[in-house]
């Protein structure tokens, strides 16, 4: 009896063991190919936030997506100076009376601010919100102003990155005049970017494009034989795209005289202001710059829009690919831009 | 309920279709594809939408759409709405109750098994989709982050009131494209925004917290736009 059972067990287990493995195989490959592309758009830090994922489990997307918004949210809390409560409005309240007490992740981007306001020699500066302020860029309850010429003069006294000051010991930053104003505007959206990346990645969600407010990481590819396509947008026709190139992971982000303007006496006053003269910058129309984090291109990019094309492409120091479409319209690429990423200029 | 029914109070779910469904042949929607290819949308209204996708996606994996590259998108709806199924495929609707197909056998499963069509009071919209006619089919318009209104994007021109978180904005439909025609915030970022009117572009007012955005299967030759 017991070797008719050994027999049958030696005769149907391995009949299952090739069913089990078959059927395993067969659900694999049909599993391989349901790809979904998802994508989820929300207004968050005074823009709209789209994230498109492409992954095989739509309820991890969905999850991923949950927790990469809700990181954003968090850093929008505690960067914004629009927000009651958040450590930089703090730092604000308390400019010129005495140093605030902050965590360790608000005085990094701080202490990085300061890094780029030194590498652009002044021109990209987080302490000029008392300047935005003025022009009425700030608040989205005010209607953009031409200040007066002396209080530009005498607003400007109140902008310079050299009088943050931040203490890594007791992890305190102090604004030594009290009408300073930190502005993180030019950098915090790409480091909120950088975070929901990392969120995203830590689910194991790979293939992404994030996008806030046309600042962008690029997470993996679109498919196996595809990178993601990103395009840029013409200036001075905002619905037509002027150049697409290609990338995988690496961030984009740019800055345009189009996106928060007015214009007075037919003059275009922008949100890109000059911290050395106190107006809108006056040598570009848009500055794109590539970099491995949303935080660094984002920076660079006000950076060298301020810059304008001929000193930018001069600049040596800062090895990154960029572009920048001159205030005559025409479209300068540096060389690094155009070896990597082989952009394509849309007639 | 029947689903005529449904589909008259169903306001978000295939507005276009209003009445008609009772006949058993397809209803023509929107534009005939380009290509031979299979393009279909398949959007649910439910109130449990985890246990629905992974209902759906056993679906799919047993379906002619197991080898397309399938969109999703979901969207938090306000107020009461009706839960049900509605499958359009090559532009027309499809009753796949009247078929017997794997996939329309599973979605007729589905549909039992959450006793569609229902009324739930904390509607979300799931929209599957794929296909590459690349026709825009929707202006999705969201008030603080949830969907209030899907217009066809073929609906009738002229200039459609929105109330924002604030206040109200005017959003003008001129030949399939949109644009924000008037808003009461102080900058007019949103006005300066331009027309929109393929896959993927977007209209926003952040003071109103108003988002309008184009829906549908796209071919565009880029997939983010930096500006």
């Amino acid at each position: 009896m017991n070797v008719k059972i050994n027999n049958v067990y030696r005769f149907i287990l391995p009949v299952i063991t090739a069913i089990v493995i078959f059927c395993n195989i067969n659900l694999s490959a049909q599993n391989k190919d349901m790809q979904y592309s998802v994508s989820e758009s929300k207004i968050l830090m005074g823009t709209i936030v789209k994230t498109t994922v492409r992954n095989s489990n739509v309820n991890l997307i969905k999850r991923a997506l949950k927790a990469a918004y809700k990181e954003m949210q968090r850093v929008e809390d505690l960067l914004s100076s629009h927000k009651k409560g958040s450590e930089i409005s703090h730092i604000n309240f308390f400019a010129g009376i005495r140093p605030v007490k902050v965590s360790f992740e608000t005085l990094t981007i701080i202490k990085n601010s300061l890094y780029y306001s030194k590498k652009s020699k002044g021109l990209f500066d987080v302490s000029i919100g008392s300047l935005s302020n003025l022009w009425g860029f700030s608040d989205d309850n005010r209607v953009i102003e031409l200040p007066d010429s002396a209080e530009v003069d005498s607003t400007l006294r109140y902008v310079g990155y050299r009088n943050i000051i931040i203490n890594h010991s007791d992890t305190t930053v102090f604004l030594k005049d009290k009408n300073m104003q930190l502005d993180l505007g030019g950098i915090a959206k790409g480091y909120a970017i950088d975070r929901g990346s990392a969120k995203l990645k830590s689910f194991g969600v790979i293939n992404f494009i994030l996008n806030a407010g046309g600042d962008i990481y690029v997470s993996g590819r679109k498919d196996k034989n595809k990178k993601w396509t990103i395009g840029i947008k013409d200036p001075r026709n905002t619905s037509k795209i002027i150049v697409v190139f290609n990338l995988e992971n690496y961030a984009v982000a740019t800055s345009g005289d189009y996106e928060r303007f007015r214009i007075i006496n037919g003059v275009r006053y922008h949100h890109i202001l000059n911290p050395y003269d106190g107006y809108p910058g006056r040598l570009s129309e848009s500055c794109t710059v590539l970099a491995p984090t949303a935080e660094e291109a984002d920076a660079l990019a006000t950076y060298f829009f301020l810059l304008g094309p001929q000193k930018a492409l001069k600049n040596k120091s800062l090895n990154i690919p960029f572009l920048i479409i001159s205030t005559k319209g025409k479209i300068y690429y540096n060389s690094l831009f155009k070896s990597k990423f082989n952009p394509k200029t849309l007639e | 309920m029947k689903r005529r029914e449904f589909l008259k109070k169903g306001s978000v779910l295939i507005p276009v279709v209003l009445g008609g469904l009772a006949t058993s042949s397809p209803i023509k929607l929107f534009g005939k594809s380009s290509n031979n290819k299979t393009v279909f949308s398949l959007s649910i209204i439910t109130d449990k939408p985890t246990l629905t996708i992974n209902k759906i996606g056993n679906a799919f994996r047993f379906s002619e759409f197991r080898n397309l590259n399938i969109n999703f998108s979901e969207h938090k709806l306000i107020g009461e709405q009706i839960a049900d199924i509605a499958l359009v495929k090559n532009s027309s609707l499809i009753n796949f109750n009247k078929f017997n197909d794997k996939f329309s056998t599973n979605l007729k499963k589905i549909a039992n098994s959450f006793t569609f069509p229902k009324k739930v009071t904390n509607p979300t919209l799931l929209v599957f989709s794929a296909g590459d006619n690349g026709n825009p089919q929707f202006f999705n318009i969201s008030v603080a982050n949830r969907l209030v209104e899907r217009m066809p994007i073929n609906s009738k021109n002229g200039i459609y009131k929105i109330k924002g978180t604030k206040d109200f904005i005017e959003l003008e439909i001129n030949k399939k494209s949109a644009r924000i025609h008037s808003s009461s915030c102080k900058h007019k970022t949103c006005l300066k925004m331009g027309e929109i009117k393929n896959t993927g572009e977007s209209l926003v007012c952040i003071p109103n917290q108003v988002s309008i955005s184009v829906s549908g299967n796209s071919h565009k030759k880029f997939d983010s736009v930096t500006f």
